[in-house]
């Protein structure tokens, strides 16, 4: 009988065990989902902040909202269909590496895009200001040279 | 030498207030259009009185004034007179059961539009004479209550759809009512009224 009862507790205990292991593993899995979903937000939003043009982020805003359908196909699955679950969970991490990558790569290329364009910019100005200062010292020396010659032009009438 | 400095320093000011990002309010804006797509003709025969199986057409529209893309979810949830709206002072959600959420990531500047066909599917009049809403029809899906909020009586009680704005909080990995601004939390959300009439003539 003792046998029989510390069977029955040994069985329960391994029961016990494998759930919690699972629901472990299962919010483990989500957290890390979660974790892996912010930082790609975090990536695109820095591409935008870095000059991201309008077409790059939609391309990411679009497989962004591509995952949202597979997170909710995957919701709707019933817990019996693993497979399809790991399929979709797969598919799902790999969207969101693929944004994230993707999201570095456009930082990069719109911080040196940004970069160029704010030294176009400054150097604008100081090729503005020359260029102004060239005619501005030329246009007082054409209208200096023009006063003198109209005062050597000038006549003495008398009255 | 002088004119050169000053050219110089102003077109270099020009220069910098081209290039640097302008700082500016954000924000959410979340309305919701009739089925003309304006700011009316909300209900069939512009009366808030349904019926049961009566379709109502809606346009929720919200737009991303937050200056970066945007994860958001819009929870529906179905109030009665009693249960509590959002708290906009202590930023809390409404306690009311949800029917459903729309999730999206939206791009700064976008409108995102969701069409809201719904109709009630389906209520009971309990032996004491409470009315209890039982499933939704929104966009062709089905949503069923386990636990939806009763009225007194179908000439006694109003029901409202409460829209409530969350957004994913990348510190926390999770969403959060509303949307942070520096230190404080804002949030958005709206509610249309209804009343159920029993089937037959108005």
């Amino acid at each position: 009988m003792i046998r029989v009862s510390a069977l029955l507790v040994f069985s329960l205990s391994l029961v016990a065990m494998a759930v919690l292991v699972q629901s472990a593993s299962v919010s483990s899995q989500s957290v890390n989902s979660q974790m892996q979903l912010s930082k790609a937000i975090q990536d695109v939003q820095a591409a935008e902040l870095s000059g991201a043009n309008p077409d790059e982020m939609r391309e990411l805003a679009v497989q962004l909202n591509t995952m949202i359908g597979l997170q909710d196909e995957l919701q709707n699955l019933s817990p019996q269909e693993l497979g399809k679950r790991a399929q979709l969970t797969e598919q799902i991490n790999n969207t969101l590496t693929k944004v994230d990558v993707q999201a570095n790569e456009i930082a990069t290329r719109a911080s040196q895009r940004t970069s160029i364009n704010d030294l176009v910019a400054y150097s604008s100005g100081v090729v503005g200001a020359v260029i102004a200062t060239v005619v501005y010292h030329y246009g007082t020396l054409l209208r200096r040279r023009y006063r003198v010659k109209r005062t050597f032009q000038m006549k003495i009438i008398l009255r | 030498m002088p004119v050169f400095l000053t050219l110089l320093i102003v077109l270099e000011s020009v220069a910098y207030a081209t290039t640097i990002p302008r700082p500016s309010e954000k924000f959410f804006q979340l309305y919701m259009l009739g089925s003309t797509g304006t700011a009316g003709n909300y209900y069939p025969n512009n009366s808030s009185s349904l019926k049961l199986g009566e379709n109502v057409q809606w346009n929720l529209e919200l737009v991303n004034n937050m200056g970066s893309l945007q994860y958001v979810s819009i929870l529906v949830k179905l109030g009665n007179q009693t249960i509590n709206s959002p708290n906009d002072t202590l930023a809390q959600a409404s306690p009311a059961p949800l029917i459903t959420e729309f999730k999206h990531f939206i791009l700064n500047n976008e409108t995102w539009s969701i069409p809201f066909d719904w109709q009630i599917a389906n209520y009971t009049i309990t032996a004491d004479g409470h009315l209890r809403i039982h499933s939704f029809t929104i966009d062709n899906a089905t949503y069923v209550f386990e636990n939806s909020p009763v009225c007194p009586g179908i000439n006694s009680c109003s029901f409202r759809l409460i829209f409530e704005l969350w957004t994913w909080n990348v510190d926390s990995n999770n969403f959060q009512l509303g949307w942070s601004n520096g230190d404080q939390q804002r949030i958005a959300w709206l509610q249309l009224w209804f009343n159920l009439v029993p089937a037959g003539p108005r």
